[in-house]
């Protein structure tokens, strides 16, 4: 059973500075362009943290980096291959992320745990604290109540907190949460029950606020049933730019290449980057065949891998439902797009 | 034109003349928008150099989609250099066959004032006759062989033609 608290808002700035003490602060800032983005805080009064809107990348970047270092390696006539390890472990805690997000690292933290879990990953992984803010209102391209992962979460958060005017209602949900309601006491106040019937309020009205219609179970179910029509993949692949931006900005897409990157002519380093089946060179053959047409079939595993595999592996999509791919695509080939396509609708 | 226009389709070809119109896919469709069409007599110019017995391919260098010049930034990307890592000379299917030319073989491309030698990417993408490779890679100096001709007018380099001979290379 989740405990529940009261955070006046006078009081966050001092819990963030509290918190900062012992954590790295991530959170969503408006930078000078007027783009909000995770970053790293350094200063609270410095840095404009911008609650108001969807941030354009999730925290997908702070746990699986666009680029990592997996080892240096070093190989001499005296030194028979020497491979270092530098672990970048900086406990953090992540403030102000969204519930698709969140679901996004519950996703995240099955798919490196699978046979064998991934070290670089859990290292990360291991020192987050994750504060959730429940969506009071959902942005313009969101449907997470269509993946189920939102607007507000049951489990998955250390704390998760709903925007009451001038309060916040906190839950405790793991136990790293719990411990900082104890740890800090003096910043949190008992619920009344005014609070929980506004927090109630917020719940229903916000699952009424959604102004995209997506039909993620219809399409779900027509994809295990049967195959969808070749004329679908063609119209969409046609128009798939190769640029690989669903896929970076996705918060649950985790494909990665490896690359050995030559620092000299006895050293060097083993780094992993994010990958896009949506990119030709994802299957593309040593010999230069490419057993998958890039014209026609080019955006197929993307969507089956979300919407089929990943319901078929673990029993739920891998989409999450907030709709960043819908505002990247310039070519307009996004989930919701096919979705749609997939439903027999336009 | 206005957000919600082109909200939840795939675009409205400019010119719209008012909040609601179908936008214009033909811009010149049933009349020129100066009355009549305004022909303009142009003289061809041959290239100033075309194949011949010894030169018999026409070259065409150019870009490919994932590097950008001569690549000292994208060349720096892991990411793009696995899609695009080498330059390929592209050889249509028939010339491959008379010359005995599969994907992945080294040819030794040559022309009056330079060599290099590439690797061959046999495809449908170029015409019999014609081959193309990219500019982006040092390893492949194509700009050793291409022409210094250039348009009398516009003084843009002829890049686009050379004439060149292809021989397969052990390498």
């Amino acid at each position: 059973m989740n405990d529940h608290y009261i955070l006046k808002k006078d009081h966050l700035n001092s819990l963030l500075r509290r918190l900062m003490k012992e954590y790295r602060l991530v959170a969503p800032t408006k930078n000078p362009h007027g783009d909000t983005l995770f970053s790293i805080i350094d200063s609270i009064e410095q840095a404009h943290i911008d609650l108001a809107s969807q941030p354009q990348g999730s925290i997908k970047p702070f746990l699986f980096p666009q680029q990592e270092v997996l080892f240096d390696y070093e190989h001499s006539a005296t030194i028979d291959y020497h491979f270092e390890h530098t672990p970048d472990s900086i406990p953090t805690a992540f403030f102000g992320v969204r519930s698709c997000d969140l679901s996004a690292v519950l996703y995240m933290d099955v798919i490196f745990s699978q046979k064998k879990r991934d070290p670089y990953y859990f290292e990360k992984r291991n020192e987050a604290i994750i504060i959730s803010l429940a969506c009071n209102e959902p942005f313009a391209n969101c449907f997470c109540n269509a993946t189920k992962t939102g607007p507000f979460l049951e489990y998955g958060f250390d704390l998760q907190l709903t925007d009451l005017n001038d309060r916040f209602m906190v839950e405790t949900g793991r136990a790293k949460g719990c411990e900082i309601v104890k740890r800090f006491q003096h910043f949190f106040e008992p619920v009344e029950e005014r609070d929980s019937k506004a927090q109630y309020q917020a719940f229903l009205e916000a699952r009424s606020h959604f102004k995209q219609q997506v039909h993620v179970e219809q399409a779900i179910k027509r994809l295990a049933r049967e195959p969808i029509p070749e004329e679908i993949w063609e119209s969409l692949s046609l128009r798939c730019q190769d640029c690989g931006g669903c896929a970076y900005l996705c918060p649950t897409c985790t494909c990665f290449t490896i690359t050995d990157l030559a620092t000299s002519a006895s050293s060097g380093r083993r780094i992993r980057s994010w990958d896009a089946c949506t990119f030709s060179g994802f299957t593309r053959m040593a010999g230069g065949h490419n057993p998958i047409n890039s014209r026609t079939h080019s955006i197929k595993q993307r969507f089956l891998h979300k919407l089929k595999y990943d319901v078929q592996e673990h029993g739920r999509p891998s989409c999450v439902g907030c709709g960043r791919c819908v505002g990247i695509c310039f070519g307009g080939v996004d989930i919701i797009r096919f979705i749609n396509k997939a439903c027999g609708q336009n | 034109m206005f957000h919600d226009r082109i909200e939840g389709c795939w675009g409205l070809q400019w010119p719209c003349w008012n909040r609601d119109h179908a936008g214009t896919s033909f811009l010149h469709k049933y009349y020129f928008t100066r009355g009549r069409g305004h022909f303009v007599p142009a003289t061809h110019e041959a290239a100033a150099e075309l194949p011949d017995a010894d030169f018999p391919f026409i070259l065409n260098t150019g870009r490919v989609y994932h590097q950008y010049h001569t690549g000292t930034m994208t060349r720096q990307s892991s990411s793009l250099n696995r899609e695009a890592s080498e330059a390929l000379l592209e050889v249509n299917p028939q010339d491959a066959a008379r010359l005995g030319l599969r994907t992945g073989d080294w040819v030794e491309l040559s022309s009056r004032r330079g060599s290099a030698t590439v690797k061959a990417h046999i495809t449908e993408q170029v015409a019999k006759g014609s081959v193309y490779t990219s500019f982006h890679f040092p390893a492949v100096a194509i700009n050793l062989l291409t022409s210094d001709a250039r348009d009398p007018k516009a003084q843009c380099p002829e890049y686009k033609v050379s004439a060149v001979r292809l021989e397969k290379i052990n390498p």
